[in-house]
């Protein structure tokens, strides 16, 4: 009953989302996040309905649901790059050198069979793959948002609530899961509880900040940042000379 | 259980940046413009080093010493230790400026060297280090006799700036003031 309540209640919020989307900017801007909110609004209604009308085949609809959301979900990391980095094109460089080396990690350690699945399965469970693509996604925003925190870029408000509500998702889904798999069918029940009840805190975040297109306000700042800059290098540069003399000084004295 | 670990340390690694994203949130300007702060620190004041030669110094400790009041001495080491520590503070909050400055402008250069990033936040890193340390040092033993220790943080310090100096090398006018800062480098000269 409790499940369900929070199913009806996840459908209202994507139905939400989805509607205020046609506002101005939203779409336009965010269109692989609405593509995703889309995608995940159609897959719960199917799923509502086969799990009332079909149960017998509700596994394999959700796992092949649950594969598609996956693809969808790259889509919006790819607009969270593409979004927040391109008025800093230096950070962007930063953050395609990280993806790129934590991708070649990635596939280092799986080559090498020690990585994520043990050499001793032969055959992948579905939670198992999800699992591990979850996790390369998750190591993914990882090393964006740490980008974004070193370079201190702005994210403005809808960029802002899409990583957090997605940081969360992943976040939770990848702990989740991996409990779910070491601890086995005792986990089950909890994790039908948990799992959604995350997916609630998620769309409200998502709510909050898409309610209406605000625009990001940084590329006027980062022109003049870059003009005073060099200024500072220069400066800079001057002062070292300054300095060296002086330590200099110093350790003579 | 390793297997699961890696994955519960992916997601709580994911949940702390988020975090560091979102409670850093309010300090996103400070340096959006590195040449319009207020306080000194904001525009590269580098702390004078015959200051830290004195502080660090044994120097007026000798002299101290002479007096032979043992009241004197505690409070000139008390004193001391905090002008150390003050010191530390403003040459951690120096760096801080200056490498605020360099990622404020190198997020929007189209020319970044990866490696170069690399090496100014290596450099940041054990100067930050060196400071703990030295930090940690005064608080323990007090700050007279440090100047060998103080005067390598000075020279990491130094080597920042050199990074950064190579990173955007730039030929200004020679009538440029550089935003105020020449008149504050004819003050020390």
């Amino acid at each position: 009953m409790l499940s369900q309540a929070i199913w009806i209640v996840a459908v209202f919020l994507e139905a939400v989302l989805v509607m205020r989307s046609f506002l101005p900017g939203l779409l336009r801007n965010y269109p692989y996040f609405y593509g995703y909110i889309c995608f995940v609004l159609l897959q719960d209604v199917l799923r509502m309905f086969v799990y009332a009308e079909r149960p017998e085949i509700y596994p394999q609809v959700y796992w092949a649901t649950q594969f598609l959301g996956l693809f969808f979900g790259c889509g919006l990391l790819w607009e969270i790059y593409r979004n927040a980095l391109t008025p800093f094109p230096g950070a962007k460089r930063i953050a395609r050198y990280l993806l790129g080396f934590l991708i070649v990690v990635l596939l280092i350690r799986a080559a090498l069979g020690n990585g994520f699945w043990p050499s001793n399965q032969a055959i992948l469970t579905t939670l198992d793959i999800e699992r591990d693509l979850r996790f390369v996604q998750t190591v993914a925003l990882a090393a964006l948002v740490s980008v974004f925190s070193f370079y201190r870029v702005s994210l403005g408000r809808n960029l802002r609530s899409l990583v957090l509500g997605y940081g969360i998702f992943l976040a939770t889904s990848v702990v989740n899961l991996a409990v779910r798999g070491q601890i086995g069918e005792k986990f089950q029940f909890a994790w039908q509880l948990l799992q959604p009840s995350l997916y609630i805190v998620v769309l409200i975040v998502w709510n909050a900040g898409m309610w209406r297109y605000l625009p990001m306000e940084a590329h006027e700042n980062t022109l003049r940042i870059v003009e005073g800059y060099e200024r500072l290098a220069y400066s800079t540069r001057v002062r070292l000379g300054e300095l060296r003399s002086r330590v200099n000084r110093g350790i003579r004295a | 259980m390793s297997g699961a670990a890696l994955y519960i340390v992916g997601g709580l690694l994911l949940l702390c940046c988020l975090l560091r994203i979102f409670l850093d949130r309010d300090s996103e300007d400070e340096f959006s413009n590195p040449l319009s702060g207020g306080a000194d620190l904001s525009n590269g004041t580098l702390p004078d080093p015959q200051l830290s030669a004195q502080l660090f110094g044994n120097e007026d400790w000798k002299y101290v010493t002479i007096l032979g009041s043992k009241t004197i001495e505690r409070e000139f080491l008390r004193n001391r230790k905090k002008l150390a520590l003050s010191w530390v503070r403003t040459v951690k909050a120096e760096a801080h400026a200056l490498i605020g400055a360099h990622r404020a402008a190198a997020r929007a250069s189209a020319d970044l060297n990866f490696l170069v990033e690399i090496r100014v936040t290596i450099a940041y890193a054990s100067f930050l280090l060196l400071c703990i340390v030295l930090n940690a040092v005064i608080q323990i033993r007090g700050p007279v006799g440090l100047q060998a220790l103080a005067r390598l943080a000075d020279s990491r310090s130094e080597q920042l700036f050199e990074i950064v100096g190579q990173f955007f090398p730039v030929a200004l006018n020679a009538d440029d003031n550089f935003g105020g800062m020449l008149g504050r480098r004819d003050h020390h000269e």
